[in-house]
């Protein structure tokens, strides 16, 4: 009999419980897309939610993927039926291509509890290369030479100067190896290898830039030659 | 002299057996992810590993000769992840744990790739990677990420 009660209680209990949940519900796309941006800016964007539950919902840490991003949250209770707004910023210093970052809210009083989102941006680098890597894995004993072109743009609003361009594999030309770059401007960087032996070579391309900052950019290099 | 002799000694047994551990251990490397990178670095271990770019991995994904491993954590694969892509995750390619996989997957092409293109990381996974035959095993340069900026297609879970 006792047994019985106490099931039934708990079943009672359950359905209590139910009925008093706090919900958290993203009124935003889980993926946050910041279309393009320029590296070295911020980027920002928002997450918006509902407390779809019946009783107060408490937001706990939010947590990200790295100290480039944070996110800041205007209060941490919410009625229900209340709305709120998560904003997330995130550094693109020393990013290139698309990136994406993860913001974890954890929630203290209410179910799930936690809810992932990510940031996604599309970071224009300030000197762009393009393609992103030297690609001569199929090369063959029987070509003379491979050649390919390497296009650098200028994306300062400075004029870029390269002052040297170096690379660790034996035999590979590079030319011209200094220049000057007008904001927007672009060179084409001509690259020569002559497969002479059976090998796999994998190694990079320095590129030292003086201005408008002293940097250094590395492009991979990835060599394969056939018999 | 004794000292020192002692020192090695016990350096060399805690060696030996942290491998034994691992070899035991259910979240332990296998003895090829352990291994084989050494030889690897000397030339000494054949790989059919080929870098590619997003734009050549989409034409891979047309021709239908290749099946995509995406090695993330399955919770960023259900986010999302390269239409019919199968998801192995890095840990259990490191422990060398592919009962769960259907294993027509290692007898064809591969291109495997990850959030970011860590090229080391990924090396390490294809020279692990237990292919059958003369199979090609493709590494996608930029992972994930290089796919997405491509606009390639993409496909959503949930």
């Amino acid at each position: 009999m006792i047994r019985k009660s106490a099931s039934i209680a708990a079943v009672l209990l359950f359905f209590v419980i139910q009925s008093f949940a706090q919900k958290f519900e993203l009124l935003s796309p889980p993926i946050v897309d910041l279309g393009t941006v320029v590296e070295d800016t911020i980027a920002q964007g928002t997450i918006k939610f509902i407390n779809a539950g019946d009783s107060t919902l408490i937001i706990g840490r939010i947590q990200t993927s790295c100290g480039c991003t944070v996110a800041e949250l205007e209060k941490r209770e919410y009625a229900p039926g209340d709305k709120g707004e998560i904003t997330m910023q995130f550094n693109t210093k020393g990013y290139s291509g698309m990136a994406r970052k993860s913001v974890m809210i954890n929630i203290d009083k209410g179910s799930p509890a936690r809810v992932r989102v990510e940031l996604q941006t599309n970071v224009k680098p300030l000197l762009e290369v393009d393609p992103s890597f030297v690609n001569f894995q199929e090369a063959s004993l029987n070509d003379k030479e491979i050649q390919q072109n390497l296009k650098l743009q200028n994306n300062y609003t400075d004029t870029l100067k390269v002052s040297d361009m170096e690379t660790n594999i034996p035999g590979l030309e590079i030319f011209p190896k200094n220049f000057l770059l007008l904001p927007g401007a672009s060179e084409n960087i001509h690259l020569i290898f002559v497969p002479d032996k059976e090998q796999r070579l994998n190694g990079y391309i320095d590129v030292k830039v003086e201005q408008p900052v002293s940097r250094l950019k590395r492009i991979p290099v990835f060599i394969n030659v056939n018999p | 002299m004794k000292t020192f002799s002692r020192i090695v000694q016990v350096i060399i047994f805690s060696l030996i057996a942290g491998i034994v551990i691992n070899q035991f251990h259910s979240q332990g490397m296998s003895w090829r992810t352990l291994i084989l990178p050494a030889f690897s670095k000397y030339g000494l271990v054949e790989t059919n590993m080929i870098i590619v770019s997003a734009d050549s991995a989409l034409v891979l994904f047309n021709n239908k000769s290749t099946i995509f491993i995406d090695v993330r954590k399955n919770e960023d694969f259900q986010i999302d992840h390269i239409p019919l892509a199968h998801n192995i995750p890095s840990s259990s390619i490191m422990r060398a744990d592919f009962s769960d996989f259907d294993q027509v997957i290692f007898k064809n092409n591969v291109l495997l790739y990850d959030q970011e293109g860590d090229l080391e990381r990924l090396k390490l996974i294809s020279n692990v990677w237990p292919s059958q035959g003369e199979k090609r095993v493709y590494i996608l340069f930029g992972g994930y990420l290089s796919w997405l900026q491509n606009q390639n297609p993409v496909e959503f879970d949930g």
